[in-house]
């Protein structure tokens, strides 16, 4: 991405120095099979840092599959077979050598249903953190509390920290204590997969307002199937259909002068 | 009304009445042991009735034996459960049930020991590690040990764990009967029970939970141990008091190679009783209706009943405090 387009575009985002569109992540021809099923057939993009990466496409077209590549959580799934690079920061994340648990680690993840641990609040957010790091009582509350209160739910849960199961939250408290979790072992990558299918309107309004707080800190990509999310929430968009991206730029450019026809056709309503 | 709707109304009925049999069964049979054990408690004033005593030799025979007792169940009660001495068969009869407590505490005890760690390895493995392919043929594999009649396992101890352990380990120190080698072959008899179910259970635990502690950097034990065994644990604690109950109740293998002397111990090495050994033994012999033996056979055996409903009932509460609910 130019940097200079970029800044023109969105002049706000520039933040610490840091010059916008610099690629922390970059995706160089990834193929992804599902035994012999091609989920994504060549796939080349470059993740800005400190942006918001919104994946849209139809359903199937591999979305998902794209992002849970990016952190090496496909492998987990019997029989998948990955090809091609993830650059991160330089580093091949499927080169030899590379420990998918530190990948996981560096690069965050919340699914598409919320997933909280049957344990306490406090022990889903601190569940990261006792397994790399053997920290006091105090630096674990301090971290707790710091992480609940970026994901926006430390005041609707810090009087029962410890008795709430992370169960019998609401629906959008599960997500947002499953953000919690995630960026309390402070990842540089969060990925979101479509972390708000399962979410009404207004829990869904949260979690777009935190993520537009989190870009400061963070590069997120979110997998959407919700087009007007995608345009209200990311700075870039790629656009998927069939495993393979048929566009991908900054979210404005690709709403309203997308260059190809398929990309006009999907945001337009026609089809998917 | 419809033909339908009468035959659903009948079908219905079928079903509650069998539900309610299985209720009535149970009821019956409580009711049974209950009756035959205050029998037992009631020796001491049967044998103070002369028109009774007069058409009975046991009772005879127990006023002979025990003349300190007729008359006075208390006394009885108190010796049945504080007193270290069991000998009801023989002429100097004493109730003391202790002994036979001891040798199936201890063999079950031993039993779990094998079982519950061995179990749980091997779920653990078969649930969050193995292959599908490994898992499809190790599972079958092990529950083949659970349908190996436990005759077989008795004679298995009996034969070969002791001459074994008498020519490797301890030498002469160990009993040709005793609680080891029939604790040892017990655990590997309850050791698919406490496996497979293990297994099933951990395994309902949902992808997502795992994929949610994978995505925080969890490596494959950390899911394991961290996340699946405490979101399973209710299923594993119930596995094991199922395994405890077999192993408590389990009585060919105990009565073949733990021996059938009461023997108030906590040794392993040495020869013990359990209360199924001891019901075995007496039934073995032609023991006739409402005699001493018969009635005390009552009393071990509602005692047996007794500690297996209770460690039920305790099981169930320790697991409900300590369990993850996921559902």
């Amino acid at each position: 991405m130019d940097a200079a387009v970029e800044a023109r575009l969105r002049p706000e985002v520039v933040h610490r120095g840091v010059a916008p569109g610099i690629p922390v992540l970059g995706v160089e021809d990834l193929r992804v099979w599902y035994g012999a099923q091609p989920a994504l057939r060549g796939v080349t993009l470059e993740i800005p840092e400190r942006r918001i990466t919104a994946v849209i496409g139809p359903s199937g077209c591999g979305k998902s599959t794209l992002v849970r590549a990016i952190n090496r959580m496909n492998e987990l799934i019997p029989g998948v077979r990955t090809e091609g690079r993830v650059l991160f920061r330089g580093q091949d994340l499927y080169g030899p050598g590379v420990d998918p648990v530190e990948v996981r680690l560096r690069i965050g993840m919340v699914f598409q249903k919320p997933n909280p641990f049957p344990k306490s609040v406090y022990e889903n957010v601190a569940f990261g953190l006792r397994l790399h790091r053997r920290l006091g009582r105090r630096e674990l509350d301090e971290r707790v509390e710091r992480a609940l209160r970026q994901a926006a739910l430390w005041d609707e849960v810090k009087d029962d920290l410890h008795r709430k199961s992370g169960l019998e939250l609401s629906g959008g408290q599960q997500q947002r204590l499953c953000i919690a979790r995630a960026l309390a072992v402070e990842p540089e990558v969060l990925l979101l997969d479509e972390p708000c299918s399962a979410l009404d309107p207004i829990s869904t309004a949260r979690i777009e307002a935190l993520m537009e707080g989190l870009k400061r800190d963070y590069t997120l990509v979110i997998v959407t199937h919700n087009m007007q999310q995608a345009a209200r929430v990311s700075d870039f968009t790629a656009f998927l259909l069939d495993g393979e991206l048929v566009e991908f730029g900054p979210t404005e450019e690709v709403f309203t002068r997308p260059r190809d026809r398929r990309t006009e056709d999907y945001i337009t309503g026609r089809f998917g | 009304m419809g033909r339908g709707r009468r035959a659903e109304r009948w079908l219905e009925r079928a079903l509650a009445a069998s539900a309610l049999l299985s209720v009535v069964v149970t009821v019956a049979i409580v009711a049974a042991l209950a009756f035959e054990t205050v029998q037992f408690f009631r020796l001491p004033l049967d044998a103070a009735n002369p028109r009774l005593v007069s058409v009975r030799a046991d009772l005879q025979r127990f006023r002979e034996a025990r003349p300190d007792l007729v008359g006075r169940p208390r006394e009885l009660v108190r010796e049945f459960f504080t007193e270290t001495t069991w000998s009801p068969l023989y002429s100097n009869k004493r109730f003391g049930v202790l002994p036979l407590v001891a040798g199936t505490v201890l063999t079950s005890t031993i039993a779990l020991g094998v079982a519950v760690p061995l179990g749980l390895l091997a779920a653990v493995y078969l649930s969050e590690f193995a292959p599908d392919s490994v898992r499809a043929r190790v599972k079958p594999a092990l529950e083949v040990l659970a349908g190996i009649p436990t005759i077989v396992y008795g004679y298995f101890a009996l034969t070969f764990v002791t001459p074994f352990l008498q020519d490797h380990v301890f030498g002469s120190a160990l009993a040709g009967q005793n609680a080891l080698s029939a604790g040892l072959v017990m655990g590997i008899m309850i050791l698919p029970l406490v496996s497979s179910l293990s297994e099933d259970v951990m395994r309902a635990v949902p992808l997502d939970l795992r994929y949610g502690a994978y995505a925080l950097g969890a490596t494959r034990m950390e899911v394991a141990v961290r996340v699946v065994v405490p979101a399973a644990l209710s299923g594993i604690a119930a596995a094991c008091v199922l395994a405890l109950s077999r192993a408590v109740g389990e009585t060919m293998i105990v009565a073949l190679a733990a021996g059938q002397s009461p023997n108030w111990t906590a040794n392993p090495l040495e020869t013990v009783e359990t209360i199924t050994a001891f019901i075995v033994q007496v039934s073995l012999g032609d023991t006739p209706y409402g005699s001493v033996e018969y009635r005390t056979l009552f009393a071990v055996g509602m005692l047996l009943f007794a500690g297996t409903f209770v460690m039920n009932v305790l099981s169930v509460r320790v697991v409900q405090r300590f369990r993850e609910r996921y559902l």
